[in-house]
């Protein structure tokens, strides 16, 4: 399995470093759900930021339930609003 | 046995501790005390975390640099509804933002420039849903705001950069053209030759005398463009497109980086709205995809030095809410490795 997940609240400098970003693949998203790269450094970051490991598909429901809620948001929008936003939130799968 | 020194025909330098390595980039020493020999070398460019915003907001102008920047209004959090401006300022000093003066007015879309003691933003939406836009400039000394020659028109959603003597704002609503190119010499706004391609939510670098524009969308594509223009003072001419076709990143100004070292990260692109994390390095003449953002947004604000130093900041995910979060980016650090002897 390439990438593991987790949540984690981002609290700003040095939640991850330079080094990090060279080590493993990481990339947030809505929901607090962060993709790690499934190796000992991405593992290692994991325990460090005090993350909430997840499953797969326990991530995607956190991210989908995010995209929902912003769906319903944009859907309330009237005509006007929605020409100011570039469209219609969409579902997406984690890498 | 022989000797370093007798072969090559001088020494190899011995130090007791390792000096920093970003003053020694390409020399070579032994560490006497762990034994090792040691060399500074640089390595990949990569985005780390920075402090976060305190305000979550997009749509916001970007000043200075990435140990002195300026955030400057926006649209309000949390986001994505509802949409109210932001007056807040923050200030960050390479570790955590500051909020100071409030800007005259809460404007979100401004385009800005110039450092955190020297900086600047004109126009802008002040009403929050594209109805009124502002022709209005200030500068801000690093305390307080003042007012300053307006734009030759209202506009939102384009482009600024360079200093507070010597600036250029390009693209932006209202629509259709999209493509009005006005310089500022310190006091007022000039009217100046226009970018060949329209563009909303573009971005830019250099200033009144040199720069280029890259990216952002073109009503009269109605498509996301990877375009650059360079600009010499007079007149634009197409150069090299961007690898990825985007609109939004680094918001309203792009810092102070020159127009032969630039950086563009993250925006919307396709399939839209999706949150781009790309990033692309400008080395005067092509674009070179780098090390991915953590966190694709748009509408972030950026003060980008060059290249290799920058900072996005806030912004949104299309898909979701407003964001606070902060990213650093260095392209080119030097560290001391171990050298592999046998």
């Amino acid at each position: 399995m390439a990438n593991t997940y987790c949540t984690a609240n981002n609290w700003g400098k040095d939640f991850f470093t330079h080094e990090d970003r060279n080590d493993f693949y990481l990339s947030g998203h809505a929901g607090n759900v962060w993709v790690v790269g499934n190796n000992a450094a991405g593992i290692s970051w994991i325990n460090r930021v005090s993350g909430t490991a997840k499953l797969k598909a326990e991530a995607q429901a956190i991210v989908d339930a995010e995209v929902e809620k912003a769906q319903a948001d944009y859907d309330a929008f009237s005509a006007e609003e929605k020409l100011q936003r570039p469209g219609r939130p969409k579902k997406y799968t984690l890498p | 046995m022989a000797t370093y020194k007798g072969i090559q025909g001088y020494s190899v330098q011995k130090l007791s501790e390792d000096p920093t390595a970003a003053d020694v980039e390409g020399q070579l020493w032994y560490n006497s005390g762990s034994g090792k020999f040691k060399i500074a070398a640089a390595g990949a460019g990569a985005w780390s975390s920075g402090g976060n915003l305190n305000t979550p907001r997009n749509a916001i102008g970007g000043i200075g640099i990435n140990t002195a920047a300026v955030a400057v209004g926006g649209s309000d959090g949390p986001g994505p509804s509802p949409a109210t401006n932001a007056a807040e300022v923050e200030e960050y000093n390479g570790t955590s933002w500051t909020e100071v003066t409030n800007m005259p007015t809460a404007t979100k879309h401004v385009m800005s420039g110039g450092i955190l003691t020297a900086g600047w933003y004109g126009g802008g939406d002040e009403s929050g849903d594209g109805t009124t836009l502002s022709n209005k400039c200030f500068e801000y000394d690093g305390t307080s705001w003042t007012a300053s020659g307006n734009l030759t028109e209202a506009k939102n959603a384009g482009c600024g950069t360079g200093t507070q003597t010597a600036a250029l704002i390009t693209g932006g609503a209202p629509d259709p053209t999209s493509l009005n190119c006005m310089l500022y010499n310190g006091s007022s706004w000039t009217e100046t030759a226009n970018t060949a391609t329209s563009r909303l939510n573009t971005a830019a670098c250099g200033n009144s005398s040199a720069a280029i524009v890259m990216g952002g969308y073109s009503p009269a594509d109605t498509a996301y463009t990877g375009k650059t223009e360079s600009w010499n003072g007079t007149s634009w001419t197409e150069v090299n497109d961007m690898n990825v076709a985007r609109s939004g990143a680094g918001c309203g100004g792009n810092g102070v980086a020159p127009s032969s070292s630039a950086l563009y990260a993250g925006a919307y692109g396709v399939p839209s709205p999706t949150a781009r994390n790309e990033t692309e390095s400008w080395d005067g003449t092509s674009w070179t995809v780098v090390a991915n953002l953590a966190t694709g947004r748009a509408l972030g604000g950026a003060a980008i030095s060059s290249n290799t130093v920058g900072l996005l900041f806030g912004g949104y995910m299309p898909n979701t809410s407003w964001k606070n979060e902060t990213e650093e980016w260095n392209g080119a650090p030097v560290s001391a490795k171990t050298v592999t002897v046998s």
